[in-house]
């Protein structure tokens, strides 16, 4: 009996402090951009599910691919059909580590590199970004800059438009995280 | 020590718990929701007939439908050459087509044949998905209403400006299979105020049936056939009968033109024209060379 009551306490106890852990938003904003000297194209999705795990610095952002918004639907729609084939692979995923210790109690701005799997058009890379974590009041907010090379994620542009698209993409990605319940 | 032991294994397993399941925890959080299925056509239209595809909010489809004569290139016909294979004359129509909702289009027309206005919607009502739960279909509305405005033909008669005016009413299924194959399904309903003949249906009802097939990422084959379910044996005044419409041809993409090369052995541009009114057999003389030229403008601003 005794065991068992110690078995349900340190269950209780833990998943409760495994819980309180995690910190998520599902309206992450993330941004990229495409400069030619043809054409600048630009899309925002401002629905990125994002979770982070203060324990363990474990930290993952999901965003649909359909979720992006472009000025003209015609590109969101080749965007969509062509170059990320949406219907085959929903979403772009990246699951990876901050490299640097951080006090996620007290409020301030680190420089931080982050390392994990880039999943984009169903191929995987392993890639480092450097970015920023601001802590404050309670929330957490993630900031970073990258480029995406469109030719490591097997991504085709046809020869009829490779002067409009450009072949690295710089992205754009801030979100907020808040606690979760 | 079994107490500290059972206890050190939920603490290693709960820890691990926490390091592992972070993307499972993203599955509980968002999960994968059906995606929409996209460019099951390459354009609204398949060559004549309407497909599920939707001018997008707050864009603009200039279009333009052209019809060539019939062709005449069987070996008997001398006018094949000396008429350039039809394309010394042509019937078309300009239309503008405008985006209100990403759901509801409507668009105005004029096509040379009997001068006629028209004034169309369109309405997506289901919308096909990919994914868990998802939705095998996509259906659309489409209506319209022509006016003729041709002088008529006896001014001494009482004459009627509801005498000009037909309607068509026209759900369109939809199914995009995968990458290569998508087939269209619409029941139409054609209905016109006046018609030539006294024995003539006012209501023409008819199965379009429709499919296209991906060659390249820019280019489609498409085949379409519009069986009239009734009033088959129904003829003009002058004794012709009518027949069913028929199209085969390609779309060619290219950015924000798309073009729709094609064959049919009608000359209409709108519903009441191809689909009831079309007085050409099919045979290897009455075919004729058409093209839908599509351009579409985002007038959406910058920045929104």
């Amino acid at each position: 009996m005794k065991n068992t009551i110690i078995m349900l306490v340190a269950l209780i106890g833990l998943s409760i402090s495994a819980s309180a852990q995690i910190y998520h938003t599902a309206s992450g904003k993330i941004s990229f951009f495409s400069k030619t000297p043809v054409e600048d194209i630009d899309a925002k999705s401002n629905s990125t599910v994002v979770l982070l795990n203060t324990n363990n610095n474990e930290v993952v952002f999901k965003v649909q691919n359909t979720s992006f918004k472009f000025p003209n639907k015609l590109m969101e729609e080749h965007f969509n059909e062509k170059y990320m084939e949406s219907e085959k692979y929903p979403n772009s995923i990246f699951s990876g580590k901050i490299n640097e210790t951080i006090d996620y109690t007290k409020d301030g701005s680190y420089d931080i590199t982050v390392t994990g799997k880039l999943n984009i058009h169903g191929v995987e890379q392993l890639r480092t970004f450097n970015g920023k974590v601001v802590v404050k009041d309670q929330s957490i907010q993630l900031i970073s800059d990258f480029k995406v090379k469109v030719a490591d994620h097997k991504i085709d542009i046809p020869k009829l438009v490779v002067a409009k698209i450009a072949e690295v993409i710089d992205v754009h990605v801030d979100t907020t995280l808040i606690p979760k319940k | 020590m079994k107490k500290i032991v059972t206890v050190l294994i939920l603490l290693m397993a709960n820890n691990l718990f926490a390091q592992n399941d972070l993307l499972k925890m993203m599955e509980e959080e968002a999960p994968s929701k059906p995606t929409p299925v996209f460019a099951t056509f390459k354009s609204t239209r398949l060559v004549n007939l309407h497909t599920n595809e939707q001018m997008k909010a707050k864009h603009l489809d200039f279009r333009i439908q052209h019809r060539f004569q019939p062709m005449q290139i069987d070996k008997e016909n001398v006018y094949g050459l000396y008429n350039m294979f039809g394309i010394d004359g042509a019937v078309m129509r300009l239309g503008l087509e405008y985006g209100v909702t990403d759901k509801l289009m409507i668009g105005l027309g004029r096509s040379n044949i009997g001068k006629t206005y028209d004034l169309m919607a369109k309405y997506k009502i289901l919308q096909q998905t990919r994914g868990k739960k998802s939705m095998p279909i996509s259906v659309n509305y489409f209506g319209n209403i022509g006016i003729n405005t041709l002088e008529f033909s006896d001014k001494t008669r009482n004459n009627f400006f509801t005498s000009r005016l037909s309607f068509v009413n026209q759900i369109i299924i939809t199914r995009k299979f995968n990458d290569y194959l998508s087939v269209a399904i619409s029941p139409s309903m054609v209905h016109q105020n006046l018609v030539e003949n006294k024995s003539q249906s006012h209501d023409i009802y008819a199965l379009g049936l429709g499919a296209s097939i991906k060659i390249s990422r820019s280019a489609r084959f498409n085949f379409e056939y519009i069986p009239r379910l009734n009033a088959r044996n129904e003829k003009k005044l002058n004794g012709t009968l009518f027949y069913d419409a028929f199209a085969f041809g390609l779309d060619i993409e290219t950015g924000g033109h798309v073009f729709q090369l094609h064959f049919t052995n009608g000359a209409g541009l709108i519903e009441q024209q191809f689909i009831s009114q079309n007085t050409n057999k099919l045979t290897l003389n009455s075919l004729r060379f058409g093209f839908n030229l599509s351009r579409v403008f985002s007038l959406e601003k910058e920045g929104q």
